[in-house]
């Protein structure tokens, strides 16, 4: 995608001196901070939320939010934390909204490649989101956050926004019932 | 609640691709005889796998153009709320137009029910005058009221 450039930005942006439009961080900072977490943030989201057009509305949306907190963030780790609670919040909105706690589109496995192990692995994603399928939202979440992103517990409730004690108990329950889904495929 | 201590282990050599061929033997037998670290092992390369084709398949604007959409929005937001005292000072203003018009109106009532009553002898068209009236006067004042902002 095309770099804006320092004349464009110049060009469209309105004269609202004294108003508060500040963002809470520098845009250096935030080129870092984007660079590493806007693949997973969006592979989060796209898998929530199973539409990669809404994927991308709620990752922009995601960071907005979060320039515009006004959150003292102690360390990297809080700051991405909270760019997953406010994802999740953003991504349970729109579940709200459209009244749909189905299984997302996201969880269909892409259709099979040629080839006897392209045709094993897609057949092994397709145990995978079919039993995934099968978890609560929560449950999918919490899993996702701590085995495809490697959170810790504390991080998890962090992101998800629940007690550690509860986030402990509905990650071993839903790793129990994956495992026994998985271990259950043909 | 079964737990183990050497979850996070095996957390990480799956994330890190370590898992099974690279990691430590010992971490591979304790694996076979660990009921807990099964399940662990079972469902980390499961949902790892997921989310390497998720990444593979992520496709981010640039850190630049999220940062200017921001911006921009920001500034905007920004300029609504510094708008928002103006909105309020119409709003009072029109109400005010609203009042005056409605007190003048019903003040004229009598005089124009009056003059009227000298040719036709028929107070309804009195009111029926002092409503037009009105309508001329408030009508254009709170459209324009109503219109001003976009």
């Amino acid at each position: 995608m095309r770099e804006i450039t320092l004349t464009e930005f110049q060009r469209v942006q309105p004269a609202t001196a004294g108003a508060d439009d500040t963002l809470q961080m520098d845009q250096d900072s935030f080129r870092a901070l984007y660079e590493r977490t806007a693949r997973p943030l969006w592979a989060y989201l796209r898998r929530k939320v199973g539409d990669v057009q809404l994927a991308d509305d709620l990752l922009q949306e995601t960071y907005y939010r979060f320039l515009r907190a006004q959150v003292r963030f102690e360390s990297d780790a809080h700051r991405k934390n909270y760019l997953f609670r406010i994802a999740t919040n953003l991504a349970n909105d729109t579940f709200r909204q459209s009244r749909d706690e189905q299984l997302p589109e996201g969880f269909e496995p892409p259709s099979p490649e040629d080839g006897h192990v392209a045709a094993r692995n897609h057949q092994r994603r397709t145990d995978v989101a079919s039993a995934l399928a099968r978890l609560k939202p929560r449950e999918r979440d919490a899993l996702w956050l701590a085995y495809a992103e490697g959170m810790s517990h504390g991080e998890i409730a962090d992101a998800l926004g629940v007690k550690i004690t509860s986030m402990k108990v509905l990650l071993f329950r839903a790793r129990q019932r994956l495992a026994s889904l998985l271990g259950d495929e043909p | 609640m079964k737990e183990c201590a050497r979850e996070h282990e095996i957390v990480e050599a799956v994330s890190t691709g370590r898992w099974p061929d690279a990691c430590d033997a010992d971490l591979r037998n304790h694996v076979t005889n660990c009921h807990v670290c099964k399940e662990v092992v079972l469902v980390a390369v499961a949902l790892h796998e997921e989310h390497d084709v998720a990444l593979a398949e992520a496709r981010v604007p640039s850190a630049g153009l999220v940062w200017w959409r921001a911006e921009l929005r920001a500034r905007r937001e920004a300029a609504k709320a510094a708008e928002r005292p103006l909105t309020l000072v119409h709003s009072l203003a029109a109400a005010s137009a609203i009042g005056v018009g409605a007190a003048l109106v019903v003040g004229m009532i009598p005089y124009v029910r009056d003059l009227f009553a000298v040719f036709t002898g028929l107070p309804e068209l009195g009111l029926l005058i002092g409503a037009f009236v009105t309508l001329l006067v408030v009508a254009p004042v709170a459209l324009y009221f109503v219109f001003s902002d976009k």
